[in-house]
């Protein structure tokens, strides 16, 4: 693994690849469980963003909310990496503790699943990113309206609305699946 | 030997007892899992040395099954036994500490690098010590009270990101975790190491500290108000290892960088490594009850 870390390059950091990683996974569940997927967008692909919009959606389609309670990951590795022509690929195998449970959004009543304990769970989650990303700079502005914007905050423009896509400057989040 | 015998029948008992762990701490990096065992009095955390690494709390399926009522009396019976063992083989040592004072035996063995490595730190080895546990306490307050700008000072952008998200569902659920009373107990420093223009500086940082979640009447749903807690940390500190901007690169104006910072006069936001070291990481590595 070692050797395949390297071809990632030497700006590579693999502890801050997996603080990214954990980080990522933390928001992306705590956002399901609090209906803002707007605020994890610019971490994802299109596809794993609507997939999580869609899973939203269900719920609020009967006045669900998903809890994710007290989550926390427990470890993350990383199972393989691949080097494509215009992309570099990491795939994590990631295990978190959580509360996995469903209440009612209005009467916050306990209606099914695991409320008094932390249930384990194994995760796979796949990160692309790709080759001669641009430089952010140190000065994160808006690309479309270019107003200051804190990226890391919410990767949302408070001006003009538009997102800043991370898939062109960072890792984003392609896949997610648990066991 | 007698050591192993005991949490061998300590486990066995646990096993039966259907001991399950409440959950606490900023980022929930701890178990009800910061000590654990709320319930019965006590619980191992993943990756403490009494456990094999993988919480009590924790199973693929759901609750434990077939808790029959003659093994929940054969768990007491065996809890009873070392309760007993333990206070006879106390008084008979004259032990020191009686009920509620501080274990100082280490559950891990962890010990402060001496070399080089301590020269990136920026400043003496017990400077950082005292400094990591100010920290620690701080973001532990910040968390309790909500406290995000408190937070943003303190943490990385991504740790900041996870911590408000999981704050915020907090609050949706109407509870506050509760920390207070933290003692300082021991820090060692385990590593530093530089890379990508930062320095990260890791330490084991033992403390104990009261730790449980009230609702909005204040009314104690998990953990134990009156009991404290033993919790071992591995916890990552990182700042930039050259000098911040002085200057805002927008505007040129006098800039106090703090991480995700933003410009006083034309409000760029600047993309900085920190200044002064943040909290990066932090992950449990032992718990108990006292």
């Amino acid at each position: 693994m070692e050797e395949k870390i390297r071809l990632l390059g030497g700006d590579f950091s693999l502890q801050m690849f997996i603080t990214k990683v954990n980080n990522i996974f933390v928001m992306y569940y705590t956002a399901i469980m609090m209906d803002d997927e707007k605020r994890v967008a610019h971490f994802l692909s299109d596809e794993v963003y609507q997939n999580m919009k869609d899973r939203i959606a269900k719920l609020n389609a009967v006045n669900e909310r998903e809890m994710f309670d007290e989550l926390n990951v427990k470890t993350t590795e990383i199972s393989d990496i691949i080097d494509t022509d215009d992309e570099y690929i990491i795939k994590v195998t990631l295990v978190s503790r959580y509360m996995d449970y469903v209440i009612d959004k209005t009467t916050f009543k306990y209606k099914r699943g695991v409320n008094d304990r932390r249930i384990e769970k194994t995760n796979y989650l796949e990160f692309h990113k790709k080759k001669n990303v641009k430089d952010k700079g140190i000065v994160s502005k808006c690309p479309s309206c270019g107003a200051s914007i804190d990226v890391n905050r919410s990767g949302h423009c408070e001006y003009c609305g538009t997102t800043f896509d991370n898939e062109n400057y960072d890792w984003i989040l392609t896949s997610i699946s648990d066991v | 030997m007698k050591k192993k015998f005991i949490i061998f029948l300590t486990v066995i008992g646990m096993l039966f007892s259907g001991v399950s762990l409440v959950k606490a701490d900023s980022g929930w990096d701890s178990s009800y899992d910061s000590g654990g065992g709320w319930d019965s009095g006590g619980s191992w955390d993943s990756g403490s040395s009494w456990d094999s690494g993988s919480s009590w709390s924790s199973s693929s399926g759901g609750s434990y099954s077939g808790d029959t009522s003659l093994a929940s009396l054969i768990a007491f019976t065996v809890i009873m036994i070392i309760v007993i063992y333990v206070i006879v083989n106390n008084n008979n040592r004259g032990g020191k500490g009686g009920s509620g004072s501080s274990s100082s035996r280490s559950f891990n063995n962890y010990s402060d690098i001496k070399d080089d490595r301590l020269k990136k730190i920026g400043m003496s080895a017990d400077e950082f010590k005292k400094l990591a546990f100010e920290l620690y306490k701080s973001i532990q307050n910040e968390w309790m009270n909500f406290d995000y700008d408190g937070l943003r000072k303190h943490l990385t952008d991504e740790l900041y990101n996870s911590y408000v998200m999981q704050l915020d569902a907090l609050k949706v659920k109407g509870q506050q975790n509760i920390m207070k009373d933290f003692e300082y107990i021991d820090v060692k420093i385990t590593n530093v190491t530089e890379e990508s223009g930062m320095v990260n500086v890791t330490v084991y940082l033992h403390t104990a500290m009261y730790d449980y979640v009230v609702d909005n009447d204040k009314k104690t749903v998990r953990g134990k108000d009156n009991h404290k807690i033993d919790i071992e940390y591995s916890i990552t500190f990182v700042k930039a290892s050259e000098s911040s901007e002085e200057k805002c690169p927008n505007c040129g104006a006098p800039f106090e960088g703090v991480a995700g910072g933003k410009c006083e006069y034309c409000g760029s936001t600047i993309v900085v490594g920190p200044k002064d070291y943040v909290m990066s990481k932090k992950t449990c590595i032992g718990q108990r009850m006292r």
